[in-house]
């Protein structure tokens, strides 16, 4: 178990990261609409990357040792929870027109069900980033 | 924990030419691996945050994904052809019958609810037997004992080891020898 302290430093860290990361993929991005070169094109990509694993990051330690009086802890508890369901709700879309019709009866259920949840989450989400700014 | 077989859905779900025996064990296993990534979330989110308001709606959800789970887990192991009886520790598969010990039974029973994910000698340990004590040459004689055990049903294939990341269930189960 870490401190507070160290915790509130390791999750500000993160951010920083995270935040950086985006703004240089945005000048990289204004450079590309200027000159269309495969090394930028490329250094986007990679920076998209770089993006997505500082964000995971940010989460994870949020997650782990950030504090759950701080709204941005319900932000991006709540956005694992909408990414999550979402890519399940997407998944069992997909696969049920394929579907015998004892799992397409299954599957519909649970579609509709996880889509209430993921609205009611969404509406958490929202109330926690009125809340943050 | 006990293999739960869930009754065959009613016959008012047959439509003319339905085809019920379609296999959709590779879609389900990948859905388990989902809902078991949101019980997580959930639970370690109610853990941190027990007392907060949120948390009296979070379990609600978690209840819900759980029992999804549960059942998602049963229909894999209905469509995988394999019935583990734990009152006598036999397992049936494709018409033949085997008794395994306890501890080969939990622990096929642990991997087919758990399908596209391996897991290491420490985890297998303490989720399947509940008993961390266990050194990693132990569970590797075990796994090893249950996949010769399992040759005798045609499931050799079965247990698959993933290189640095310990076992799990091969893909490719289905129903065998129908």
């Amino acid at each position: 178990m870490i401190s507070p302290d160290v915790a509130e430093t390791l999750i500000g860290c993160r951010l920083m990261i995270l935040q950086s990361k985006r703004l240089m993929l945005n000048s990289a991005r204004r450079r590309l609409e200027r000159t269309d070169m495969d090394e930028l094109r490329q250094r986007v990509e990679e920076l998209r990357a770089e993006i997505d694993h500082a964000q995971h990051a940010y989460r994870q330690t949020m997650l782990g040792y950030g504090s759950p009086d701080r709204p941005e802890y319900w932000l991006v508890a709540y956005g694992r929870l909408i990414d999550a369901g979402s890519a399940l709700v997407g998944k069992l879309r997909l696969a049920v027109d394929d579907l015998p019709a004892v799992e397409r009866y299954r599957v519909s259920t649970d579609v509709e069900v996880l889509e209430a949840i993921i609205d009611q989450w969404g509406r958490s989400m929202r109330a926690s980033m009125a809340e943050a700014v | 924990m006990e293999a739960r077989v869930l009754p065959t859905a009613p016959d008012l779900t047959e439509l003319p030419g339905e085809d019920l025996t379609t296999s959709a064990l590779p879609e389900v296993a990948g859905w388990i691996a989902i809902y078991e990534e949101l019980a997580s979330v959930l639970r370690s989110v109610i853990s941190r945050a027990d007392g907060s308001e949120e948390v009296h709606q979070l379990r609600r959800n978690l209840a819900f994904i759980e029992d999804r789970l549960m059942a998602w887990r049963d229909r894999h192991a209905e469509l995988a052809g394999v019935v583990i009886d734990h009152k006598d520790h036999s397992l049936t598969y494709g018409g033949k019958s085997i008794r395994l010990t306890r501890r080969e039974a939990d622990l096929l029973d642990f991997l087919l609810r758990h399908p596209k994910r391996p897991f290491t000698s420490k985890q297998l340990a303490t989720l399947a037997w509940q008993n961390s004590r266990l050194s990693d040459a132990q569970v590797r004689t075990y796994v090893m004992r249950l996949r010769s055990r399992l040759r005798e049903v045609g499931l050799e294939q079965v247990i698959t080891v993933v290189r640095n990341r310990g076992y799990g269930i091969a893909a490719s189960l289905g129903r065998g020898a129908e």
